[in-house]
């Protein structure tokens, strides 16, 4: 079960991001504003994947890239959602991503001598739930002119609605969990979290795929 | 201690699995219901652009119908009137007597007296000159007149409107003649009835309002939507600007048009 993990988590799942990246370059020139912000989001994804796998390889804590991805990544996440929802959202979800960055530095402190920073995480995931709530409620409201699976913004919408509804209650446990006895249940937990991560970034593929001139 | 260990990392496990499948069964049922909306929009808009190509199609037939008549009435009128003038004047040669010239020269005068009124009476069918001249109730009224005479059908004429009826456009008075002079040949062709109420009315709310009213047999819900009648009707007061409706209830036939005049300010 180790093994598996460590193969999924140091090697499959990180190159897994190369996947929308290679969708993003064959599609950039289609590619609209908020999704060359998802793009250079992957991007990113990748070079923290790949440092962090090499950590992982060594058994190098990687708290320090993690807090370094919890930090960029939610508020490029809401810079995507401001994009892509109606113009009534912009300011509460601006408010949302500069409390979150206030909190990530409180927390920073809080949490300084934990393995992982969890609170932001959990508070990054209730949020970009709601956002992918929003959207798919806007998108009921408005006259569509193409089928859902035509417009790129629900593929991702999806994705990260998956992922995050997925690992929210990992990462609600995660500190009281690693109090107990590391087993086998703990890394089939994180094994699905690699997995949806994987689907991700699939589908965030699928959303660059999707895009015509 | 290791059960309750085991008990939370299951129940963590359950809870993911659980969410996971609730979040893809949120999203699978918001895109079945997007697509399904979207199929409906285009259903309703393929309709109604068939619709707009079927009232095309009935305003050129209706067009044709027309050119016809004209032609039918042009050629079978003065046509003919024209040809027996032609006869009549190539009967006047030199030498004849006083009489005989003065008869051949009265009858052509009859002969062109006749295409005269037959033209003005084209001319009168194409654009009615009381319309132009003094409006919409009076060219109705004149028109109601000359179906009165007849004795076959009586129609009554209620102006409650006022000046109201003088302000929109003459397109606009001139579409409304047309609906009323078409719901009276319907009345007259197909409703068997024997009398006919026309009421004009106006308001800052509701605008112009024409009341259509006959005691005939009314006229079925297929009718409504396939008739050619009504569709150049509907053609007519669409262009417009105008909407109407045709009442279910009682017997007869019951039509009300609405029409709310453009401010230009």
């Amino acid at each position: 079960m180790i093994h598996l993990f460590r193969l999924l988590s140091i090697y499959v799942i990180p190159l897994f991001v190369l996947i929308p990246i290679i969708a993003g370059i064959i599609k950039y020139k289609h590619l609209t504003i908020p999704l060359k912000v998802i793009f250079y989001l992957m991007l990113f994804y990748a070079v923290i994947a790949g440092i962090g796998s090499v950590q992982l390889a060594h058994h190098i804590s990687s708290k320090i890239v993690a807090d370094i991805n919890g930090f960029i990544d939610f508020p490029v996440i809401s810079a995507f959602y401001i994009l892509i929802l109606n113009r009534k959202w912009r300011i509460p979800v601006i408010i949302i991503a500069i409390v979150y960055a206030i909190f990530w530095v409180a927390d920073f402190f809080i949490e300084r001598n934990s393995p992982q920073n969890i609170y932001p995480i959990i508070y990054e995931s209730i949020f970009i739930m709601l956002y992918a709530v929003i959207y798919m409620n806007q998108q009921t409201q408005i006259n569509v002119e193409k089928r859902w699976s035509e417009n790129s913004f629900n593929w991702i919408n999806s994705g990260f609605f998956i992922y995050v509804a997925s690992t929210l209650l990992m990462y609600t446990f995660y500190d009281l969990m690693l109090q107990m006895q590391l087993n086998a249940i703990f890394l089939v937990l994180w094994i699905i979290n690699d997995v949806t991560l994987g689907l991700l970034y699939i589908l965030i593929a699928i959303g660059f795929n999707k895009c015509r001139q | 201690m290791q059960a309750v260990t085991e008990n939370i990392y299951i129940l963590v496990l359950l809870g993911m699995i659980g969410m996971m499948l609730l979040v893809v069964a949120f999203i699978l049922i918001n895109s079945r219901g997007q697509n399904k909306m979207l199929r409906q929009r285009q259903q309703m808009q393929q309709a109604e652009l068939a619709h707009q190509k079927e009232l095309l199609h009935t305003v050129i037939d209706s067009q044709e119908a027309e050119r016809k008549r004209i032609g039918q009435d042009l050629h079978d009128d003065v046509g003919t009137a024209l040809s027996s003038l032609r006869m009549t004047i190539e009967m006047l040669h030199a030498g004849q007597g006083a009489a005989e010239e003065e008869k051949y020269v009265s009858l052509s005068k009859d002969i062109i007296d006749k295409v005269i009124k037959d033209v003005r009476h084209i001319s009168h069918n194409l654009s009615p000159p009381v319309l132009s001249y003094y409006g919409l109730v009076a060219a109705i009224e004149e028109k109601c007149a000359f179906i009165n005479q007849s004795g076959q059908l009586k129609i009554e004429l209620i102006d409650e409107a006022g000046q109201a009826l003088h302000q929109p456009a003459f397109e606009v008075l001139l579409a409304f003649y047309r609906v009323l002079e078409e719901l009276i040949n319907n009345t007259i062709k197909h409703a068997g009835a024997t009398k006919v109420v026309i009421k004009f009315n106006a308001d800052d709310t509701a605008g112009i309002v024409i009341g259509y009213t006959d005691n005939g047999k009314g006229i079925s819900k297929k009718l409504q939507k396939k008739g050619m009648g009504l569709q150049n009707i509907e053609s007519r007061l669409a262009v417009v600007g105008a909407d109407y409706q045709i009442a279910q209830e009682g017997e007869g036939f019951n039509m009300t048009i609405r029409y709310q005049p453009v401010l230009v300010g």
